[in-house]
């Protein structure tokens, strides 16, 4: 039955997808809506996405959908043109710290706080859900090289990050 | 043992970080991996660099995660599945069942040589036509009763746009031979040839 092999489907990836938004958005009522949104585009299209590529189909999407939300946040008057050219994280602890279990979990959610959107986007999908560099060029719209490039100096500084926070050597 | 190398070069160094980063991906090739090992052996600075890349990968596994609220799974339901409580008919649906009749048809197939040909009324395929066809007299005459036996038999059952869908599924056998003549009724078990 087609309901049961989506139930299946977003069962299997719903937390992947929520996280994923939540590494992005920094805000869980919005990573809420945007995994909601991701989903039911899931149910819209299940006859094109094949099972193997639920999870790459999912990330893409739910990865467009952070964006439109981030450009329509940088749209409001009251953020400032700083903020426009060098969004900050927002005030306090990231959802992600707050989701952490160890130190080293807190040090890396802090990490990855301070890289860029798509250095981020890059190390999550690549580090933390194990998407292929290919699947990660085509949902990012970034030619191999220059996204290989991008992990390797994200990972650098991660790692300076972690060692100023004393968790790496 | 691996011998350390001697070259401490900047270029040596990059190289050598850039392959450490590879291997965090997968193994390197031998050549590759011993040359790796070798510069490390021998360069203090590379060797804190890997296993700082080494401790990374580690730690991003205590990164954490989230479990998608159970309230908005609820949410996606109602906007998903239980907004079409009804079993989507999309079209694959109708080809499961046209392959059934297929296969039914295939069967009947086998009854060719018992039931004999049909009637073909004066007006039906020329030589030329069945040329073109790449079927013979025969073949024509067999996929008309293939294709009359299966309308016959699912007729009833099926709605007249699945009656459309089925005439497409079966087009590739019968389908050319349903477009030159209607599907006259069953007449003498006399062949009756079309002057060629």
């Amino acid at each position: 039955m087609e309901s049961v092999a989506f139930e299946r489907r977003v069962q299997e990836h719903k937390d992947r997808v929520y996280s994923y938004a939540a590494w992005m958005l920094r805000d869980l009522e919005e990573a809420r809506d945007v995994a909601q949104e991701a989903l039911v585009r899931l149910w819209q299209h299940r006859e094109k996405v094949e099972i193997p590529a639920t999870r790459s189909w999912l990330l893409t999407t739910t990865h467009r959908l952070c964006i439109d939300r981030l450009r329509r946040r940088q749209k409001r008057p009251e953020v400032s043109e700083e903020e426009q050219l060098n969004p900050t994280p927002d005030e306090g602890p990231s959802p992600m710290r707050l989701a952490a279990s160890s130190e080293t979990g807190r040090a890396i959610a802090d990490a990855l706080d301070k890289l860029g959107r798509q250095d981020r986007a890059v190390v999550v999908m690549r580090e933390l859900q194990g998407m292929a560099y290919d699947e990660i060029a085509t949902a990012l719209g970034l030619p191999l090289g220059t996204l290989k490039a991008k992990l390797h100096r994200a990972r650098e500084r991660l790692r300076r990050h972690l060692t100023a926070a004393g968790v790496t050597p | 043992m691996t011998r350390p190398t001697d070259d401490t070069t900047p270029i040596a160094c990059a190289r050598a970080r850039r392959a450490i980063q590879e291997a965090l991906d997968g193994p390197l090739e031998a050549a590759s991996q011993a040359a790796v090992d070798g510069h490390v052996a021998g360069c203090e600075a590379c060797r804190e660099y890997r296993d700082g890349m080494l401790a990374l990968s580690d730690a991003l596994r205590a990164a954490p995660g989230l479990r998608f609220p159970d309230g908005a799974l609820e949410e996606v339901w109602d906007r998903t599945v239980r907004a079409e409580p009804t079993p989507r008919r999309g079209l694959g649906r109708h080809w499961r069942g046209l392959a059934a009749a297929a296969v039914v048809a295939g069967v009947l197939v086998g009854l060719w040589a018992w039931v004999g040909p049909v009637t073909r009324p004066a007006s039906g395929p020329s030589a030329e036509q069945l040329a073109e066809l790449g079927m013979t007299h025969e073949e024509f005459d067999r996929a008309l009763v293939e294709a009359r036996l299966v309308l016959d038999l699912t007729g009833s059952a099926i709605k007249r746009t699945e009656h459309a869908a089925l005439e497409q599924v079966l087009g590739g056998e019968v389908g050319p031979a349903l477009r030159l003549l209607p599907i006259p009724n069953t007449g003498s078990k006399e062949p009756r040839r079309s002057g060629t």
